[in-house]
């Protein structure tokens, strides 16, 4: 069968001649279109690392001298710092909840801003860019989070521990990369600025996890607060919380809201509103941009697949004229419409399989030159993932570009293929 | 005679219904993706409620100061540029300015004790309301006075009031605490809608009410308020920018061994700024146009492109048809003009079928489609409420556009099918007995 189709398709090279072009036009198009697409989606899926499922935010504002209630009093840094904590302590008390921990700066898993520097392993002098968070210890931190620890030992201790500075955590690919160990226990590590080397020991190690929802797993190196900037408070203080496992989010959020403006407050302090962990991821990928590229390239990869299909259909229609007498005399030599349709799809999966390779080829020349889409993380990413890979990222993706063009074809070709394959011998065999 | 032509059309519409509606499909899709652009273009540009007056308001946003040898300093203006060069300007009808403090929220605290909620504030002058006219349901602006003097007298919208007090009607003169403070409520106004957001809010206050507005945070000039101006012709438009390409003649030449300002081509009128908006990246009006010359080509042309080979197909089964015709005398003109009003017909049902379908998205997806072409997509802030009227989805201006897209559409994907297939000669077009 595969001789009749070639032959078929050079027998009308000029009308099928504008298919082809336009087959190659489209997987290129359909290869911009996807890369961020299938990039992000990748990336999106990569376990996010802690379970923000049952967690929720909860901001904090201080009333301004003039509102009613205010104490000057409440503004002595002991009695912020004291105030704080009641608040955490009061959330606890929530039947629906199960852990609350403090959260103070612009640095933790999801934040606004972030924390980045060099860390070295002792003795070498390799730097890798690491992110930095903190924590204030003997607040439950990292069961909150819902952290893993890689030596087996509880969250718990972890946060239980008694830190003091220059001490940290570190995150599993971090202790990879400097010490090709899963676990860093007991380790050290550097980092130095100008004249200045700050020598850090790690009490423990937590599975790696993404800063950012749309980012790959950077490394992370928590550090202790063990003096806290009242500047912070109440700007960016939160409180991080973790609902018990069988607690619905939304009814959470309902219920929990009336009851924390009339009892989470302390001196000044007062909690402002609270929100999923899961909307505030949301909320961050929509202002990156990442939502708005998703439903904009697939709105236009379906404009243009949509359009293929059409040109698919009109030129394989314009065929069933032409082609009455073949498909006659094959159906009355013993060829079944099975056969005719078979025949047709063929000769679109010829089309699209040249097609699609002229165009990736075409595409390839310019991804050689300005390199396929990386995704958004803008920090070093440890881990190899096929995506960063050159050639694993191109092969997979013009493979799924191939798919999807070959599927959009055949939908095309079948419709009037089948109205081909159906014509009664006889009927065609009449017009001969 | 064009009603033989439909009634044709619909009959052989009826004739063949898989045709009809792929190509209505194909063209209801493409006229969709063309329409939500162009809808969102048209918010962003037609005079709509409240900023009906967008051909003649001019925005002041970014002010550069450059301190010799090589410090640079860009920002909003100060109260004191306002008072020196933007308020004294002679060719405007009206000038107003908003402070813009920086990202903190505004809150409310509701009596009923309920918690702080956050509102979108707008910080202004009695001005503003000359240059946006929002129709006021109850009271007026707040005067001069109230905001020579700083006194806390806001306007506030109708879904405002219904928030606050469970009314809209008599609530002038009712008190209502925004960040811990009193505000007596000086005017209620129809709510406009996020999707203008030069003019957007919820409560608008004298900025007078700030404490330190009139402190400036570098230079003197620097600050955060951003101007409008109001002209009454382009006349006066030309004017204006002339003033106050003097005024930054003449404050450069007094500040000369000191620091020199830049205002670019500022202020910018409307139309332009929806598309220049940041002042001082380079601009260029063709490769703008170009720009979306080539979108639209693209989305036209794509979609024509890939609907002629359908109608080819079925210019084809109409050659014994078309050749029956031309030895009974028929001209060549007279069959193309059938042709294409048949497919017109087509094509504007497929035209209805994608306008439909655009004012769906729209308005689904108003929170985010309206966004979509920003560089940095601003989110819709809590509690703000992003409407779309009637006004913005079925002005005449719109259905006008989608009709010459269909005859656009119309044209490119069946004029040269149409054309070809006619001039086949008429024995071979009658031998063709499909």
């Amino acid at each position: 069968m595969l001789k009749l189709i070639f032959k078929n398709l050079w027998a009308r090279r000029r009308r099928n001649g504008w298919l082809f072009a336009e087959l190659v036009l489209v997987s290129i198009v359909t290869w911009v279109i996807l890369d961020p697409v299938v990039v992000l989606t990748h990336d999106k899926n990569i376990p996010l690392g802690y379970d923000a499922e049952k967690l929720c935010l909860i901001s904090i504002a201080s009333l301004p001298p003039q509102a009613v209630g205010y104490d000057k009093a409440g503004e002595d840094s002991t009695e912020l710092v004291n105030n704080y904590l009641r608040m955490v302590k009061k959330v606890k008390e929530y039947p629906d909840i199960e852990q609350a921990t403090p959260l103070l700066g612009y640095c933790y898993p999801n934040s606004s801003g972030n924390s980045n520097s060099q860390y070295s392993p002792e003795g070498d002098t390799l730097r890798i860019g690491t992110m930095v968070m903190q924590f204030m210890p003997h607040t439950n931190f990292f069961e909150t989070f819902g952290f893993k620890l890689a030596n087996g030992a509880t969250a718990a201790e972890l946060s239980d521990y008694n830190f003091t500075q220059n001490e940290g955590v570190v995150t599993q690919n971090l202790s990879k990369s400097l010490f090709h160990l899963s676990d860093a226990h007991g380790k050290r590590c550097y980092s130095s600025y100008q004249k200045d080397t700050t020598y850090v020991s790690i009490i423990g190690t937590v599975n790696s996890f993404k800063a950012y929802s749309s980012w790959r797993p950077t490394c992370v190196i928590f550090f202790p607060q063990l003096s806290i900037d009242l500047n912070s408070i109440p700007q960016a203080a939160r409180i991080v919380v973790r609902l018990k496992p069988e607690v619905s989010m939304d009814r959470f959020l309902h219920d929990f809201h009336p009851w924390m403006v009339k009892e989470v407050k302390a001196g000044n302090l007062f909690a402002r509103s609270v929100q999923s962990y899961e909307k505030t991821i949301k909320d961050r990928e929509f202002g990156e941009g990442v939502t708005g590229k998703y439903r904009m390239n697939t709105a236009l990869a379906i404009f243009f697949l949509v359009n293929l299909c059409l040109g698919v259909v009109g030129t394989f229609w314009l065929q069933t004229r032409i082609r009455r007498e073949e498909v006659g005399v094959m159906l009355s030599f013993g060829g079944t419409p099975n056969y005719i349709l078979r025949l047709l799809m063929g000769e679109g999966v010829v089309l699209t399989t040249f097609a699609t390779f002229i165009g990736c080829l075409l595409y390839l020349q310019y991804a050689i030159k300005e390199g396929l889409y990386q995704g958004t993380t803008w920090v070093t990413i440890p881990e190899e993932y096929w995506v960063s890979n050159f050639a694993l990222h191109f092969v997979v993706l013009s493979l799924i570009v191939f798919i999807i063009l070959l599927v959009v074809v055949l939908i095309g070709i079948y419709i009037p293929a089948r109205r081909i394959s159906k014509i009664p011998p006889t009927e065609a065999l009449r017009d001969e | 005679m064009i009603k033989t032509y439909i009634k044709q059309a619909w009959a052989l519409l009826r004739q063949n219904p898989l045709f009809s509606t792929l190509y209505v499909a194909g063209t209801g899709l493409a006229i969709a993706m063309t329409m939500i652009i162009a809808i969102i273009y048209y918010v962003k540009i037609a005079p709509l409620y409240p900023e009906e007056n967008r051909d003649k308001i001019l925005y002041l946003s970014n002010i550069r100061i450059n301190v010799l040898p090589s410090s640079n300093y860009q920002s909003l203006a100060s109260y004191k540029a306002l008072k020196e060069w933007f308020y004294p300007v002679k060719n405007a009808v009206a000038v107003s300015a908003s402070y813009d403090y920086g990202s903190t929220a505004d809150y409310i605290q509701p009596s009923d004790q309920s918690g702080d909620f956050p509102v979108q504030v707008r910080y202004t002058d009695p001005a503003f309301f000359r240059i946006y006219p929002l129709r006021f349901i109850e009271g007026k602006p707040f005067t001069q006075a109230d905001w020579v003097s700083g006194i806390r007298s806001a306007v506030i919208t109708d879904e405002m009031a219904k928030r606050l007090f469970g009314t809209a009607d008599g609530v002038m003169g009712r008190s209502f605490k925004l960040n811990f403070m009193d505000y007596k409520v000086a005017g209620v106004v129809q709510s406009a809608s996020f999707l203008t957001p030069n003019s957007y809010a919820q409560i608008y206050a004298p900025y007078t009410v700030q404490g330190g507005y009139e402190k400036d945070w570098n230079l003197g000039y620097l600050g955060n308020f951003s101007v409008v101006f109001m002209v009454s012709s382009s006349a006066q438009q030309a004017a204006l920018q002339n003033e106050i390409k003097d005024l930054v003649r003449k404050v450069n030449i007094q500040h000369a061994k000191e620091w020199k300002l830049t205002l670019w081509d500022q202020p910018t009128p409307h139309l332009l700024s929806v598309f220049h908006t940041y002042p001082g990246e380079d601009f260029s009006l063709w490769g703008t146009v170009r720009h979306y010359l080539v979108i639209f080509l693209v989305l036209l042309l794509v979609p024509a492109l890939n609907l002629s080979g359908m109608i080819s197909s079925r210019m084809e089964s109409r050659l014994a048809e078309m050749g029956v015709r031309k030895s009974f005398g028929a001209c060549r003109k007279g069959l193309l003009l059938q042709v294409m009003w048949e497919n017109l017909l087509l094509t504007l049902l497929g035209g209805l079928v994608g306008l439909v379908l655009a004012w769906l998205t729209l308005y689904v997806g108003r929170t985010w489609v309206f966004s979509l072409f920003e560089s940095w997509p601003q989110q819709v802030p809590e509690g703000a409420l992003a409407n779309i009227s009637g006004e913005m989805l079925f002005a005449p201006l719109i259905f006008v556009m989608a009709l010459v897209l269909c005859i656009l559409l119309n044209m490119l994907s069946a004029l040269i099918p149409a054309f070809r297939s006619l001039r086949s000669p008429i024995v071979k077009s009658l031998n063709e007995k499909r």
